[in-house]
Order: C-alpha cells, then sequence, then structure tokens
C-alpha cells in the first residue's frame, strides 16, 4: 500500500537546511521530495535556500525578525526596523496632490451623475488580483504564464498590458471563465465598457465560474457608465441576495440611483 | 504571546486579527511562514539583503491588508503575495524591459515542462491511499516520461538525483515530470474510485 498522496505540512526551517545539506534519512528526503511536488511555496523557497549556503546568516535574518513581532505586551504595537527616509518623495507626492484636487474637482463636478457614480465605485473595493484568483472554479492556477502576468500588470495598475495578457490568455483557452473575468475587469479598469460588458455578461451566465457577485458587481459599474439604470438596479440587487464584500458599496449605489 | 494563539489554525488567525486587530495574530502567522516567504525572495531577488527588506514589506502588507481581504486560504494568499511582490521589486529594481523579460524567461524555460498546479496542492487536503495494483495499472496510462519517473521515485523510492542518474533527463525534467505525473495520477485513480 502506497502513500503517494500523503498530507503534511510545509517543511520546517530545519528540515528545509537538513535537506540541502543532506542531513537527513533516505526516507526523510524522499518526504521532502514528494511534499516539494505538490506545494509551490515549499519549492520556490528550497530553491532560494538552495544558492545560500550561509545558513548561520539566514538563521540570524529570521531570528531578528522574530523578537520584533513576538515581543508585543499589549498586543498592538509592532516594532518595525528601520526604514530609508521618505520625507522628500512625501512632500513631493503632497505637492502634487495638491495642485491636482482643484482639477479633479472640476472634472468631478462637471461630469454626468453616471460617470460620478462609476468614477466613485470603481475603484471603491480594493480587491487585489491575487485575491480574486484565489476564488473561483478549481482550475485556477493551471494558466498560461501569460495569464499570471496579467495578474501581475493588473495589481500595478497597469490595465492595457493586463488586458493584452489576458486576451492572449483568453485566445489560448477561449472558454476559461476566470481569463474572462479577468479580462472583463481589466477592460472595465481601462475604461473599455464596450468590450468588458460581453466578457463579464459571459462570466455571470455561468454559475460555475465561481465569480458571479464579482460580475454582477462590475456588470453594475459598465452599466452605470453606458446610463442603463434598470439593468444597474437589478445587478446590485443580484450582489445584495448574497452576503460578500460587495453589499455595503451595493447598498449604497442603490441608494443613489 | 499565549498558546491559544499558537493552536489556531491560519483561516482562524485571519478571521480573529479582522475582528480584534490584534498584531500579535499576524505575528503568529508571520512567524509560521516566514522562512518560506524569505526563501522565496531569495530565490526571485537573488540578494540577501533585499530579500531581508522584502520580508519585513511583506509583514507590513500582511498588518495592512489582512484587515480588509477576504482570504479562503492564507498559505495559498501568502505566496502569491509573496512573488508578486518579488516581481513588483524587480521590476523596480531593473527598470529595463529587457532584463525583466530574460528573468520571466528564465524562469519559463526553469518550468518548461511544468503545469502549474498551486490550486490543486494547495487546495486539496484529502489523501487518497493507493493499492499497489491500481497503482500499478493507472502508471501504465501515464505518458512514457511521467511513467519512468513515477514508476522510479514511487516504486522503487529513488530520490531526484538518482532519477537524473538514472535516466537521460534534466532535474528540471524529472521534477515536471513528477509533477505532472502525479497530478495526472491522482485524476485517473479518482476517476477509477468514481
Amino acid at each position: 500500500m502506497k502513500e503517494i498522496f500523503k498530507q503534511r505540512d510545509c517543511l520546517s526551517q530545519d528540515e528545509i537546511k537538513r535537506y540541502l545539506q543532506e542531513d537527513c534519512s533516505r526516507k526523510e528526503a524522499h518526504d521532502v521530495e514528494n511534499h516539494l511536488l505538490d506545494c509551490p511555496f515549499c519549492r520556490d523557497a528550497v530553491e532560494g535556500y538552495a544558492n545560500t549556503q550561509n545558513f548561520e546568516a539566514v538563521e540570524q535574518v529570521l531570528e531578528e525578525a522574530s523578537p520584533k513581532l513576538e515581543v508585543q505586551p499589549d498586543d498592538k504595537v509592532v516594532q518595525m526596523p528601520p526604514r530609508p527616509p521618505r520625507r522628500m518623495f512625501l512632500r513631493i507626492a503632497a505637492a502634487i496632490l495638491f495642485l491636482l484636487l482643484p482639477l479633479s474637482a472640476i472634472l468631478y463636478w462637471g461630469a454626468g451623475n453616471e460617470n460620478r457614480h462609476y468614477a466613485d465605485y470603481i475603484d471603491a473595493i480594493d480587491v487585489k488580483s491575487s485575491q480574486l484568483a484565489m476564488r473561483g472554479n478549481a482550475d485556477t492556477l493551471k494558466k498560461a504564464e501569460v495569464f499570471y502576468q496579467g495578474l501581475q500588470a493588473f495589481d500595478a495598475k497597469n490595465y492595457q498590458k493586463s488586458v493584452t495578457c489576458f486576451n492572449t490568455a483568453l485566445r489560448e483557452q477561449p472558454d476559461d471563465l476566470q481569463i474572462a473575468f479577468f479580462s472583463g475587469l481589466a477592460h472595465l479598469k481601462a475604461g473599455q465598457t464596450d468590450e468588458a460588458i460581453p466578457l463579464l455578461e459571459k462570466v455571470l451566465k455561468n454559475k460555475n465560474a465561481g465569480y458571479e457577485t464579482d460580475a454582477a458587481w462590475y456588470l453594475a459599474l459598465a452599466y452605470v457608465k453606458k446610463g442603463n439604470t434598470a439593468r444597474v438596479r437589478s445587478l446590485l440587487t443580484l450582489v445584495l441576495a448574497s452576503d460578500n464584500y460587495y453589499n455595503q458599496k451595493a447598498a449604497e449605489l442603490i441608494g443613489k440611483l | 504571546m499565549s498558546r491559544s494563539v499558537e493552536k489556531l489554525t491560519d483561516e482562524q488567525l485571519v478571521l480573529s486579527y479582522q475582528d480584534t486587530g490584534r498584531q500579535a495574530h499576524v505575528g503568529e502567522l508571520f512567524s509560521r511562514y516566514k522562512h518560506l516567504v524569505y526563501g522565496v525572495c531569495l530565490k526571485y531577488l537573488k540578494e540577501e539583503e533585499e530579500s531581508r527588506d522584502t520580508l519585513m514589506d511583506i509583514f507590513e502588507k500582511l498588518l495592512r491588508d489582512l484587515h480588509r481581504q477576504k482570504i479562503l486560504n492564507f498559505k495559498n494568499w501568502l505566496y502569491i503575495t509573496t512573488k508578486h511582490h518579488c516581481l513588483d521589486r524587480l521590476e523596480k529594481r531593473e527598470k529595463t524591459e529587457e532584463r525583466l523579460e530574460k528573468l520571466k524567461k528564465d524562469e519559463k524555460s526553469s518550468s518548461e515542462f511544468m503545469e502549474f498546479s498551486e490550486e490543486e496542492s494547495l487546495y486539496n487536503r484529502g489523501g487518497i491511499i493507493v493499492q499497489a495494483d491500481q497503482l500499478k495499472n493507472a502508471l501504465k496510462k501515464l505518458d512514457e516520461d511521467q511513467r519512468i519517473c513515477m514508476d522510479l521515485f514511487f516504486i522503487q523510492d529513488k530520490r531526484y538525483k538518482e532519477i537524473v542518474a538514472e535516466t537521460n533527463y534534466t532535474l528540471n525534467q524529472v521534477k515536471s515530470y513528477l509533477q505532472n505525473g502525479k497530478r495526472n495520477l491522482k485524476r485517473l485513480l479518482l476517476e477509477e474510485i468514481g
């Protein structure tokens, strides 16, 4: 009887060290290698340490991080290591903000209700692609590298680049609803509402995708921009039907329509 | 840190931090995985000082982001977050697209034969005990390269480097054939079980 798929915890620091230094039994090493086949986190970490011969230095780095995290008398204050001064950067950022504020106000109040609502809500929920990618169907990360590059560009707010990446991935896997969702979302964030709508509609129709609520929320915003209030209402009602992190904003927005 | 915190699962710690804001919970999560986070940083950034700085960046990010994110699988989220963060750093460090493309190409070529399986591996916690005859039958259905590596690793209990020595495969190929072979084997066995 073989326990090929035996589950175990991730590798400890000591296990990684002993494995790389060949300081473990044959069975232990085989067990580690079996775990590495399944766990990308440990696999990458072991690869990282494989180039490091000086484990004492590694242990020191990790130990230095420990006291700052563990010695917290009131469980509130975490001492962080000193970081480079960023005052100049902050001053420049503040100056730019000061100059841009009046311009933004003119653009904001000059726009119609549709555009104002859209602008108010499109970035209201700070969801990273890595978080969204963890949701949905079981094939989450069995994608081409270009899909991953799309996620990265999305998180860097480089929406045009992420659109290009997701569309390339979509050409390779045209039936993949997760890619369709990200492509739709990236189009929307890039201001390409007409391209976003059919993709998000497709995702919304398929309950197996696992992105039904996300698609409904972002579709609602797309239709806000298009001025289709009836469709916005029905989509927001769908969002409000389940408990999710769009609820509060959806309730706000429906009240403003 | 109290013992009770150490006994909580990752996801319980995340929820508890979201409810109470107690930073000790994030500290516990960080202490569980910091050696893996640092290893991933070393892999991608190649520099100890920058990796150390990134390790603390990730901790700050945990304190900041765990509050407002709905996280179903913390370990999976942390891995992806760390990898993203390292690639972002590389982008800022290198500044030139050519260098970044080269790094991405290197990563791609090192996993040329690999298919991503994070979701399956990190989410699927159910074990399967395989009978010897079931295993042999299922192995026959795999591609030749995968079957050879799987046989050497799981039947003959060879290690990666021993398989490399006995075959013409590179280390990366061996790892890749084993990863994909194991996933395919699981699928075949689950189909058989029905």
